[in-house]
């Protein structure tokens, strides 16, 4: 019952954050100095055509008005016609998302493992060799540019060593399998397709680490912070005191009270890795919904841009509820 | 009487960035059989310290140096650390300070309980016997609805609840010696002296050894049987408790007598003039001499060894040399 209103609770305020970012979008995409018609058409069109063009688009209503409308649309899950691809945005957002998605969990799986496991066996091993491996390999995480590590591990392994391959979820004579999902992988186990799956790992791997590997900074800092905490606490010598193993009193006792903060920096660090896949996306050509919002940029199509912003939006929120859920079930003190 | 824990010379150091804190100078005494022992001394003395040596919980940066802790014929300073876990299992248990900490805030109260035995008695913590002896120490220890209780966690209890289900965590495994670290300091004093009874009736049914570590001379006068003195990391003295409460014999043993108030007499309290030394820089020889009222030349040079001056009454001091 206490989680229900609590999520409940969580719901509504969800929605308010939502409509918060619709108005930034939505003011941003309208107060920018540059003209959307003159992309489209070019500087030379003449000015009967623009003119058809912004009765076309609603651009010559006015701007209240054309708030109302975009979001009475939004209620009705209609982000309007991408001025780029002339199909309604939301149709893109459901073809391009499931890359994204795939390369965020995955990017998401490298980074919570690793970034635990690193973080848990520095504190542990505090400053012995891991721990100042842990150090540098963090440091370089949060301060390496997304692209930057994008392109070097391009160079280094697609160009250089041709052990992975490059841009792109498949290779080009790989016959992908049957959208059910969208997400390659879970879509060749369903098909059976052995060649396609592996081919579709190989092709996540790079963009994956790239992304996660920010995040996968943070989490170990953190967990390694919490960590240290922890073991000092009453309960882990409580732990000891009944004979209980090292690994048992570290995993049973001092991770699980140690993972509390660090689930909150998972929450967050979900927003980052889908705001890095816009540019994780464009350097390895990845087909998802942050290279098309890049590329929805690069013309001025608004009705993509807005969308997709506001569709990342919502992923964000439910991310960060579900992490709000999680930490209930971690903390028994939370659900009171 | 027959011996089950001997402390032998035992030196434990702790490496700070003030420098080197002699926490332990050579501290020894025995410990009987069936005995209720109190270990008593102002914060900062080394009772904690001597406690979490004997049971090898010191961490760094915490250091044994020295000494020998001999249990059960067994030299427990020795032992590999997987022995030293069996030991902890299933021979000593350890009470601390703070219930509510001690406890784990994520796990159920009844989970932490079974994992004790479980550790101890090599089952499977989900195993019906198990969970009977969870229920049934639950009992022991005076917690109504057992089945309810276990399924509790930490934050729901009170701090004397806590307590309680530390001592069931603690004697669970009928271990051959219980050492509660000021178990009753963190409580209110009404709940303090039903602890204290529930341990002793405890230990005394279960036919095992106690070591009590406190700061409290009334609960040793109270409950202990024998008690150990301890000043700034060395032993001042020890003997049976009418023996120490009626002939004191180390000066700071007197001090701290006279330092307790008695109900009925008006007038100044007494205090022992000075403060507990800096354990980085100790004073030299006896480490009570620059606080003692006798102090001779040959305090400031020499360390007392400990002397027995009767059957079973032991005293560090030049005094008695």
């Amino acid at each position: 019952m206490g989680l229900l209103n609590f999520i409940i609770k969580r719901l509504l305020l969800m929605l308010l954050v939502l409509f918060g970012v619709l108005c930034i979008v939505f003011v941003i995409a309208n107060i920018i100095p540059a003209d959307p018609i003159g992309a489209l058409l070019g500087g030379n069109a003449p000015p009967e055509v623009v003119d058809q063009y912004r009765h076309k688009l609603g651009l010559d209503k006015p701007l209240a008005q054309r708030f109302v409308d975009y979001v009475a649309g939004v209620l009705r899950w209609d982000l309007g016609v991408s001025l780029r691809t002339n199909n309604p945005v939301t149709e893109d957002i459901k073809k391009f998302f499931p890359a994204t998605l795939e390369l965020a969990i995955v990017a998401t799986l490298i980074s919570v493992s690793l970034g635990i496991w690193l973080g848990t066996a520095s504190a542990v091993n505090r400053n012995k060799g891991i721990d100042h491996f842990a150090r540098i390999f963090s440091i370089l995480g949060v301060s390496m540019p997304v692209f930057w590590t994008g392109l070097l591990l391009l160079l280094v392994f697609y160009y250089k060593l041709e052990w992975l391959p490059g841009p792109g979820r498949l290779d080009i004579f790989i016959f992908p399998p049957k959208t059910v999902t969208g997400l390659i992988l879970i879509d060749s186990i369903i098909e059976g397709n052995w060649t396609a799956f592996w081919n579709g790992l190989q092709h996540l791997i790079m963009p994956a680490f790239v992304l996660g590997y920010g995040a996968t900074a943070s989490i170990a800092r953190i967990t390694r912070a919490s960590m240290l905490d922890c073991l000092k606490q009453d309960y882990v010598r409580t732990a000891k005191a009944k004979g209980l193993s090292k690994r048992l009193v570290i995993r049973r006792h001092a991770l699980r009270n140690a993972l509390i903060p660090t689930v909150t920096i998972i929450g967050l660090t979900f927003g980052s890795l889908l705001e890095g896949a816009v540019l994780t996306e464009t350097v390895f050509s990845w087909p998802g919904l942050g290279r098309y919002i890049t590329n929805g940029y690069l013309v001025l199509d608004y009705p993509a841009v807005m969308g997709g912003t506001l569709y990342i939006a919502l992923i964000y929120s439910i991310a960060n509820l579900i992490v709000d859920i999680l930490y209930a079930f971690l903390d028994p003190r939370m659900r009171v | 009487m027959e011996v089950l824990l001997s402390v032998k010379n035992l030196r434990t150091i702790f490496h700070t960035y003030r420098g080197v804190v002699k926490a332990l100078n050579g501290v020894s005494f025995d410990v009987y059989k069936k005995d209720f022992l109190g270990i008593v001394g102002e914060t900062g003395c080394g009772k904690s310290v001597t406690s979490l040596s004997i049971m090898r919980l010191i961490e760094e940066p915490g250091e044994i140096v020295e000494g020998s802790v001999v249990f059960d014929g067994r030299d427990l300073l020795k032992l590999s650390e997987e022995e030293m876990q069996k030991v902890r299992a299933k021979e000593i248990s350890m009470i601390f300070q703070e219930p509510k900490m001690a406890l784990n805030p994520v796990l159920k109260i009844g989970f932490q309980i079974a994992e004790a035995i479980s550790t101890a008695e090599d089952l499977s913590i989900k195993s019906k016997e198990v969970w009977e002896k969870v229920y049934e120490i639950l009992r022991a220890v005076g917690l109504p609805d057992p089945e309810s209780m276990a399924e509790k966690y930490p934050h729901e209890l009170s701090g004397g609840m806590a307590q309680r289900i530390m001592i069931a965590m603690g004697l669970v495994t009928k271990p051959k010696l219980l050492i509660a670290d000021e178990p009753t300091s963190a409580l209110d004093v009404t709940i303090q002296a039903q602890i204290l009874h529930l341990i002793k009736e405890l230990v005394s049914e279960m036919d095992t050894t106690a070591m009590i570590i406190t700061h409290n001379l009334g609960i040793v006068a109270e409950y202990c049987e024998r008690v150990v003195i301890m000043y700034a990391g060395n032993v001042a003295e020890i003997g049976d408790v009418k023996t120490i409460f009626k002939e004191p014999l180390h000066p700071y043993t007197k001090g701290l007598i006279k330092a307790v108030p008695v109900i009925g007499t008006k007038g100044k309290l007494q205090t022992i003039k000075g403060i507990v030394p800096d354990l980085v820089n100790p004073p030299s020889g006896c480490r009570f001499h620059p606080r003692c009222e006798h102090a001779m030349d040959i305090c400031s040079k020499e360390l007392p060894p400990i002397k027995e001056v009767k059957t079973g009454h032991f005293v560090a001091c030049h005094l008695y040399n």
